[in-house]
C-alpha cells in the first residue's frame, strides 16, 4: 500500500477520533491559559509591590518554576499530591501544572510590559494626585497591554503545545488518542503526522497573529519616536 | 526555511519526537531512543534558534551593512566581519536562555524510554511508592542545573549590555 493510500483507507476512521481528542486539547489549553493570565498578573503585581516579603515570595516562585521542566511539575502534581491525600484528575492536574508553569512566564511578560511604559507616565499620574492603584489600573496597564499582547500569544502557542505532555498521564487529548490508534493500526508515521497537522491548524494562525501584532506594535513605537 | 520554522514552532516537541522515533519504524528505520531524542530535540530547537539568529542580525543597524558594501566588501565578508561579530552580542543572552529551556525540555524524551533524570525518578517512584519524594528530588536536581545557568546568563547579559551601551 502506498503512503497516501493508507490515508484514503483510514482517514475516515482516524479523523473523527483525533478531532474529538483535539477538543480536549483545546479545553486544556484554554483553562491553563486563563489560569496563567490571572495568576501571572497576581505574581507580577506582587513582584512590583512595596512589601519585601511579597516580592521575595514572587521572585522565588518564578525562579523555581522556571527552573524545572513542565513534565516534572506535572508528575509532582499528578503522582505527588495523592500522597498528601489530595486526589486530582489527570485533566485538572494538567491544567494546574501548565497554569502554574505559564503563570511564571506570564508574570515576566507582564513585568516587561509594565517596565516598558515610560516612568514619566507613573510620575505624572502620581503628581496629579492619583492613588498608586489607580495609576496602575488606568495609566500603566492600558499602555502595557499592546506591548504584552505578542509575547502572550506566543505563550499561548507554547501552552497549547505543552498540553501534549498530558498524554503521558493518560488525559484523552490528541497525543494520547494517537497512541491508542497507533497500537491498534500500527501506522505511527501516518497517525503522528496527522497529529502534527491538527496542532498546526490551531497554532499556525496564532503564529501569524503574533507576526502581525509584532509589526503593529512596532509601528506604534516608531510613531512615538518621531513625535 | 520560513515554512520549516513555522511548522516546527507550531508542532509540539513530543509530536516531532514521536514522528521520528515511532514514525520512522513504519519504514523499517530503527533508531535507538537516544539518537532519536537528540535528533527530535535538535529539529524542533533549531527552529527557535533560527528565529533568535534572525532577530540578532536584524538588530544590527542597516547602515553598517550598507557602509561595508559601499567600501567595496563582498556581501559575504560584510556578513562575516561586520554584521555577525556585532550580532553575536545580541544573540548570546537569548541563546543561553534557550539552552536552559532545552535542558528542561529534554525531560520529554523520558517518554520514549531514554533513561534520563525524569525517567529514572519516575521509575524509582513507581518501584518504591515514594513518588513525591523522588519527584521533588528530580525537581531539585533540575533546579541545581538550571539556576547556575540562569545566573551565568544573567551576568553575561549584564556584561554584554555594557558593551552595547558603550558602542
Amino acid at each position: 500500500m502506498t503512503f497516501l493510500a493508507v490515508y484514503e483507507e483510514y482517514f475516515q476512521i482516524w479523523m473523527p477520533q483525533l478531532a474529538r481528542a483535539s477538543l480536549m486539547t483545546l479545553q486544556l489549553a484554554v483553562f491553563a491559559m486563563v489560569l496563567s493570565l490571572s495568576y501571572g498578573l497576581v505574581i507580577a503585581l506582587a513582584r512590583g509591590s512595596r512589601a519585601a516579603l511579597l516580592r521575595a515570595a514572587a521572585v522565588s516562585y518564578v525562579e523555581t518554576v522556571r527552573g524545572i521542566p513542565a513534565l516534572a511539575l506535572l508528575f509532582l502534581i499528578y503522582f505527588g499530591l495523592p500522597a498528601l491525600e489530595i486526589r486530582i484528575s489527570a485533566f485538572w492536574a494538567t491544567v494546574v501544572a501548565l497554569g502554574m508553569y505559564g503563570a511564571a512566564y506570564m508574570s515576566e511578560i507582564y513585568r516587561a510590559g509594565i517596565e516598558a511604559v515610560d516612568r514619566g507616565q507613573t510620575e505624572a499620574a502620581l503628581a496629579i494626585g492619583m492613588s498608586r492603584n489607580n495609576v496602575m489600573r488606568f495609566v500603566v496597564l492600558p499602555q502595557a497591554i499592546p506591548i504584552v499582547l505578542p509575547p502572550t500569544t506566543s505563550l499561548g502557542i507554547d501552552i497549547l503545545k505543552d498540553t501534549a505532555l498530558a498524554s503521558i498521564i493518560a488525559t484523552p487529548e490528541i497525543m494520547h488518542r494517537a497512541l491508542d490508534l497507533v497500537s491498534q493500526y500500527y501506522r505511527p508515521m501516518h497517525i503522528y503526522l496527522l497529529c502534527a497537522v491538527l496542532y498546526l491548524l490551531v497554532t499556525f494562525p496564532m503564529v501569524q497573529a503574533v507576526r502581525a501584532l509584532e509589526a503593529h506594535v512596532g509601528r506604534g513605537r516608531r510613531r512615538w519616536t518621531t513625535l | 526555511v520560513s515554512i520549516y520554522v513555522d511548522l516546527m514552532r507550531g508542532t509540539p516537541g513530543l509530536t516531532v519526537l514521536f514522528i521520528i522515533y515511532f514514525g520512522l519504524s513504519e519504514f523499517r528505520v530503527r533508531l535507538d531512543p537516544f539518537p532519536a531524542a537528540v535528533v527530535g530535540l535538535a529539529a524542533s530547537g533549531a527552529a527557535y534558534t533560527a528565529e533568535i539568529y534572525r532577530a540578532g542580525i536584524e538588530a544590527i543597524e542597516h547602515g553598517q551593512m550598507e557602509a561595508g558594501l559601499a567600501i567595496g566588501m563582498p556581501p559575504l565578508s560584510v556578513m562575516r566581519f561586520i554584521v555577525l561579530p556585532q550580532a553575536v552580542r545580541v544573540i548570546i543572552p537569548p541563546v543561553a536562555n534557550f539552552g536552559i529551556g532545552l535542558l528542561k525540555y529534554s525531560s520529554i524524551v523520558s517518554t520514549i524510554g531514554v533513561v534520563e533524570l525524569t525517567y529514572t525518578g519516575r521509575s524509582l517512584g513507581l518501584n518504591t511508592l515514594w513518588s513525591v519524594h523522588f519527584m521533588l528530588l528530580v525537581a531539585a536536581l533540575y533546579l541545581a542545573m538550571s539556576l547556575p545557568l540562569a545566573y551565568l546568563s544573567a551576568r553575561l547579559e549584564l556584561r554584554l549590555g555594557h558593551y552595547a551601551s558603550r558602542a
